[in-house]
């Protein structure tokens, strides 16, 4: 499903250059819960970024469902991540003005689905019981908790029926056992759904969850 | 659209006083081009039921159609027959002018009196029919006097002439030779309603003499029939635009009651010009404020279009959203805007009476504040095409977002 071949990557932070990825090669399969562990500044979010193609990489080459997206154009791996890529973050991203149903929704009118409006409803409905967010439909992203929002998030990541959902850290900002529960749903979702889940933490103590762990240190894979 | 919608909403203060500043533009719009309607409308009927014609052709060039600058000599071509059978054809109410200008020459002194005047040949009884809003205040028209002369009232305070009096103008004839012509005044004439002009801006604005057409058209050599003016009163819009046609054709300039009164026509000008200024000012300010605005929602929402990008929008789609929002706040602005002009229109429509230059502008008249469609229509492209102006740059800034450089803030 995601394959990466002596990937590199270097970027400027202010004026000092950070190398984030070096020589990184990385094969995720169809249907993983896989977990990327390594602290603070290993490079975890700079591969799920290039994983996600909203960064390339400088050496190497990603491919997507068997797909090369490395030479891509900026459209076109809009393109990939509208059709193939649902995106978890950690401060959970979600639009201020729009409720939790039309939060969910949102991917769907930039993606311009073409399904009827029952059709879509219907599915969004289903996201929003798998997430256990019945009560909070009406809510603005302010009136929710950080675990409420993170749910709206993974029903969001969902709802454009993608091959992969990237999660960048997606439980630092959230207590212990509001993390649990989310990576519990996340684990659900890829069974119920098979999609394949990525996600990166430097919390030890929530990748007993996946079923693989790459592990980062310094810009280099471990494990 | 319901995303733009509720973004417009998220800053209710800040586009509250962008709202704000729509709304006096729009009704500068609205004031202005109302003004200057009225004013036109204004001096339009005034002049076209006291000496000038509602539509005018004259065989004269560039800014002799002005009554108020006398031109000495005559055209080379008068109006053509094809014009006149036209306008008898369609039996449309007109007359015939011969104009011509005049030196006012004092027997007394022997000397030129350093005043220039513009003698209209008319059919008095012609004419009478139309120009309704004329009187005559002292003496009378008299046929019976071959050179009889009906002068206008402010003119005669100027000379200090009387009825009874005999007075000597130069004009030149068809050869182009300064004759002296003498004129009986009969009459002095003045207008009904509407403004006394007398030495407004230091200008006589009414320095017309009517005389009678047969008189001045043997004493200049003019060929019985020719004239070098038509004031007309009645025509449809597709008569009007034939007539225009057909005058251009000739070399004949074609022009409204108004446009004949340069002051006049500056005053309205004056109107315009003064209403533009106002527009492009606060114009200026709208853009301003909607750039700074922009600006700041650039910086607010950077995280918000980031994550619009990553999941999956490509640029256009956010440079839509951001037109949307423009135009839809744009629009509400401006319907709110009508509404409140509309009020304002209803609570004034027993007119304002007004004073100084603004009642020069409307011939002595009330301002009625109405509609007019134009500039309902040129309020809306300016104050949408400000708005959407101000945002380009905003704008652009917002698609040049990069959603790894903006996550990565974030997490900083």
């Amino acid at each position: 499903m995601i394959c990466l071949k002596n990937i590199s990557k270097t970027y400027t932070l202010g004026t000092t250059k950070v190398q984030a990825l070096k020589n990184i090669n990385l094969t995720v399969n169809a249907g993983e819960f896989a977990c990327i562990m390594g602290p603070s500044g290993s490079g975890k979010s700079t591969l799920l970024n290039i994983i996600g193609c909203l960064d390339k990489p400088d050496e190497g080459e990603v491919y997507i469902d068997s797909v090369e997206v490395t030479g891509l154009a900026r459209n076109e791996l809009a393109d990939v991540r509208a059709a193939k890529i649902g995106f978890i973050f950690q401060s959970f991203n979600l639009i201020p003005v729009l409720n939790v149903y039309e939060n969910i929704e949102f991917p769907l009118f930039i993606k311009d689905e073409k399904a009827k409006k029952s059709e879509k409803r219907e599915w969004i409905m289903k996201l929003i019981n798998e997430v256990g967010l019945q009560q909070q439909i009406k809510h603005k992203p302010d009136q929710l908790s950080g675990g409420q929002r993170q749910r709206v998030a993974i029903a969001r990541a969902l709802v454009t029926k993608p091959k992969i959902v990237l999660a960048d850290e997606p439980t630092t900002n959230l207590d212990s056992e509001t993390a649990g529960a989310i990576i519990s749903l996340m684990q659900k979702l890829n069974k119920e759904e098979n999609v394949t889940f990525v996600f990166s933490t430097h919390d030890p103590s929530i990748t007993k969850y996946a079923t693989n762990i790459y592990q980062l240190k310094d810009g280099k894979l471990a494990n | 659209m319901k995303l733009a919608f509720r973004n417009i909403l998220r800053h209710p203060v800040k586009n509250s006083l962008i709202g704000i500043v729509i709304i006096l533009a729009s009704l500068v719009y609205f004031f202005t081009g109302t003004l200057i309607q009225n004013s036109r409308d204004s001096w339009r009927q005034f002049l076209s039921t006291t000496f000038l014609g509602k539509y005018n052709i004259t065989a004269y060039q560039n800014k002799e159609k002005d009554y108020t600058l006398a031109a000495f000599s005559l055209p080379e071509e008068f109006i053509s027959t094809q014009i006149i059978e036209y306008l008898e054809v369609n039996g449309i109410n007109y007359a015939k002018r011969i104009k011509a200008g005049a030196a006012v020459f004092n027997e007394e002194t022997g000397e030129f009196a350093g005043a220039t005047v513009t003698v209209l040949g008319v059919d008095w009884e012609e004419e009478g029919k139309y120009l309704t809003n004329l009187f005559l205040k002292k003496g009378n028209y008299t046929p019976a006097v071959a050179n009889w002369a009906v002068v206008w009232e402010e003119l005669t305070a100027g000379f200090g002439w009387e009825t009874g009096d005999k007075v000597t103008l130069f004009l030149k004839d068809i050869d182009g030779f300064s004759i002296p012509l003498t004129f009986e005044i009969t009459g002095i004439m003045a207008n009904k309603t509407g403004p006394s002009l007398a030495g407004v801006g230091g200008i006589p604005l009414f320095p017309v003499i009517f005389v009678a057409k047969d008189y001045l058209e043997g004493s200049l050599g003019i060929m019985p029939g020719d004239v070098t003016d038509l004031a007309i009163w009645s025509l449809h819009p597709k008569e009007i635009y034939l007539l225009k046609n057909m005058a251009k054709e000739s070399g004949y300039q074609f022009f409204r009651g108004e446009q004949g009164f340069e002051v006049i026509w500056g005053v309205i000008g004056f109107v315009n010009f003064a209403g533009g200024f106002i527009k492009i000012f606060i114009l200026t300010i709208l853009a301003v404020a909607t750039l700074n605005l922009n600006l700041l929602g650039f910086a607010e929402r950077q995280k918000e279009i980031g994550t619009i990008l990553a999941i999956g929008a490509k640029p256009k789609w956010v440079v839509l959203l951001l037109l949307k929002e423009m135009i839809l706040f744009s629009v509400l602005a401006f319907i709110f805007s009508l509404f409140i002009y509309l009020v304002l229109v209803l609570g004034a429509s027993g007119g304002i009476a007004v004073q100084g230059g603004l009642k020069l502008a409307l011939a002595g008249n009330k301002f009625y504040p109405g509609l007019v469609f134009s500039s309902v229509l040129s309020a809306l492209a300016a104050i949408v095409g400000t708005m959407i102006l101000s945002s380009v740059y905003p704008i652009y800034l917002s698609t040049r977002i990069d959603p790894v450089e903006v996550f990565r803030e974030d997490k900083l």
